[in-house]
């Protein structure tokens, strides 16, 4: 688990980026998130938690499921008594902040979901190649740089500094768990467990909908989902949330938060900022909060 | 679906104070609040000649204040809408001439480098501005631009017929619910403002000019039609250079979502500082059926434009 900066005002921002440990190419955690965290920090209480197998994550026993990785987030809101925050999640943490949503909302005062081939209907379900052929040793710093530089829209958005930190990451704890879990057969049942959380999400979604604000932002050039799948993840979401925003951020790949920092900091706190200011700013406040 | 958003007649409608401009003889009624350091204005929809769906600057009551919180915000009736003077001439009764008008506005107001924002026809307007007087616009943000963007705009087939006698306060209640995603969105204070425009003396110099003199069918439509023509291929041609906010509402019946994104896909082929938002539970005018969102967007917008990029 990480944690940082706690200002002591407004619904913190909780920041979750994981993938699918000791299968997917590049070691996944907070480091990810790079420099816009200090964006985000400079005006809000921004926090991160990295899941189990990811970044300094509690290791992996024999088994792991989605229940598992929300239950973690949970158990980490727990110890640093945090009641409600916005979650902010990438690539498989979207899946996660979903079934948060529909299991914790209490616990969730909006959910961001950004470039999430996990949380989007797979449509027909053709294999992605981006990230195939890694070059051996996998989980070196080349072979990390190799999985970053195609997951973005330009390679100036990944550093020496992300590279070293995810080198660090692959010899930690919660990496080598995972290592070990995926050679034990341990990912294929784990992909049962996706299917079930998403299967769960479809069918909150054609039912009651979901209760919390949920946003999408899809990206013009993300090699791992198209904005087309998100635009379909955000028109089932929306059908039962009248609160949900979808974006499309130009020239950004798989991690737009690294490509163009400023724009994704404007979409994610704008959201924030208008759902915190409706739920302050009615003219006749009282009566009709509660309805 | 979970609507814990609140109705649209929950938030206040607020403005300042009018004030009025001769702008080239045409006396013009504008909105001016706050300081800046950036400046916002703003370009609302419709035209003039509309017996039904007479716009003004009112549409922004639930934006002017409180983005002046942070900008200095102008909004203004249009050539001959709201409660500005009709064209003087005949032959002013077109598109050009409404931005020329909003062009020389600028002129007469001294404006700083500023932010435009465009609704619908509006959005039309906005675009145009930021090709013409580009060394003028910091940043361009399109809501619902049936008029500017590519594609079959559906406004006809939704608004055709009215149930509700022509001029109607029913007829322009009914028109705006259509537009709206629900009919909760739609206030009386809104409607109010419209009523208040169909009646004036100078508002009903247009709806003439269109119903009797038909210039709407002979002179606007089929000047506006060539004007989008080459605006269009302004923006493919790459000449839209300036940071470009699209914001659609996801129930806009009269420009659907694809037509957004076809016109998201023109401009940020040229313009790396594009996005394309949607807001859900929003129809035609996101700007009042979710201000508080709208706002905070617009405002994170305008803000991420003054940083360097």
């Amino acid at each position: 688990m990480t944690t940082a900066q706690v200002l002591p005002r407004s619904i913190a921002s909780l920041f979750i980026q994981a993938n699918l440990p000791g299968v997917s190419p590049y070691c996944a955690g907070a480091h990810v998130w790079g420099d816009v965290l200090r964006r985000f920090r400079s005006e809000r209480p921004s926090l991160t938690v990295d899941l189990p197998g990811c970044g300094t994550g509690r290791r992996i026993g024999d088994t792991l499921t989605m229940t598992d990785l929300a239950a973690a987030v949970i158990d980490h809101l727990d110890e640093q008594s945090l009641g409600r925050v916005h979650l902010v999640t990438h690539d498989l943490a979207g899946l996660v902040g979903l079934l948060l949503a529909i299991d914790q909302p209490e616990r969730v005062a909006s959910l961001t979901i950004v470039s999430s081939a996990w949380a989007a209907p797979s449509g027909d379900g053709v294999d992605n190649l981006t990230l195939l052929h890694p070059p051996e040793p996998r989980w070196s710093s080349d072979s990390q740089r190799w999985a970053f530089e195609r997951l973005s829209y330009s390679p100036l958005a990944i550093g020496n500094t992300l590279v070293a930190a995810a080198l660090q990451t692959s010899a930690g704890a919660a990496h080598q768990s995972a290592l070990r879990w995926a050679r034990s057969g341990g990912a294929r049942k784990f992909l049962a467990s996706v299917a079930e959380a998403k299967a769960r999400f479809y069918q909150c979604a054609r039912g009651a909908g979901l209760s919390v604000p949920i946003q999408v932002i899809a990206t013009t050039d993300d090699a791992l989902v198209s904005a087309d799948h998100l635009l379909a993840l955000f028109n089932i979401a929306r059908a039962g949330q009248a609160r949900s925003h979808f974006h499309i951020m130009n020239r950004c790949g798989s991690l737009p938060f690294r490509d163009d920092p400023e724009t994704f900091f404007r979409l994610v706190t704008s959201f924030q900022d208008g759902l915190e200011q409706e739920t302050t700013g009615r003219k006749h406040d009282g009566d009709d909060r509660q309805r | 679906m979970n609507q814990e958003t609140a109705r649209a007649s929950d938030w206040a409608e607020g403005l300042p104070p009018p004030r009025n401009i001769d702008v080239n003889g045409v006396q013009t009624r504008y909105y001016d609040q706050g300081t800046g350091p950036e400046t916002i204005v703003l370009i609302y929809g419709g035209n003039f000649g509309s017996a039904d769906s007479a716009s003004s600057a009112f549409v922004w009551s639930r934006n002017i204040l409180e983005l002046a919180k942070h900008h200095r915000v102008i909004a203004f009736d249009k050539l001959g809408q709201g409660h500005t003077a009709p064209p003087i001439r005949n032959a002013d009764y077109t598109m050009a001439a409404v931005v020329a008008h909003a062009i020389a506005l600028i002129e007469r107001l001294d404006l700083s480098p500023f932010h435009v924002v465009g609704h619908s026809r509006g959005g039309f307007a906005a675009a145009r501005i930021a090709l013409e007087i580009s060394q003028r616009v910091r940043s361009l943000t399109i809501c619902s631009s049936g008029t500017l963007c590519p594609g079959v705009g559906l406004n006809e087939v939704v608004l055709a017929m009215p149930p509700f006698p022509k001029g109607s306060r029913d007829a322009a209640r009914w028109a705006y619910q259509t537009y709206c995603a629900r009919p909760d969105h739609v206030t009386e204070e809104w409607v109010d403002a419209i009523m208040e425009v169909l009646a004036l003396p100078q508002y009903q110099v247009g709806v003439k000019k269109f119903s009797d003199e038909l210039l709407g069918n002979s002179l606007f439509a089929p000047q506006l039609s060539r004007m989008k023509r080459e605006t269009l291929q302004w923006i493919a041609d790459g000449r839209l250079q300036r940071p470009t906010q699209i914001v659609w509402g996801a129930n806009d019946k009269t420009v659907q979502i694809e037509r957004g994104l076809a016109l998201f896909e023109m401009i940020r082929a040229h313009e790396r500082r594009t996005t394309f938002s949607i807001i859900n539970d929003a129809g035609h005018f996101t700007f009042r059926e979710h201000p508080q969102r709208f706002n905070a967007l617009l405002h994170r917008f305008i803000e991420s434009c003054r940083s360097p990029q």
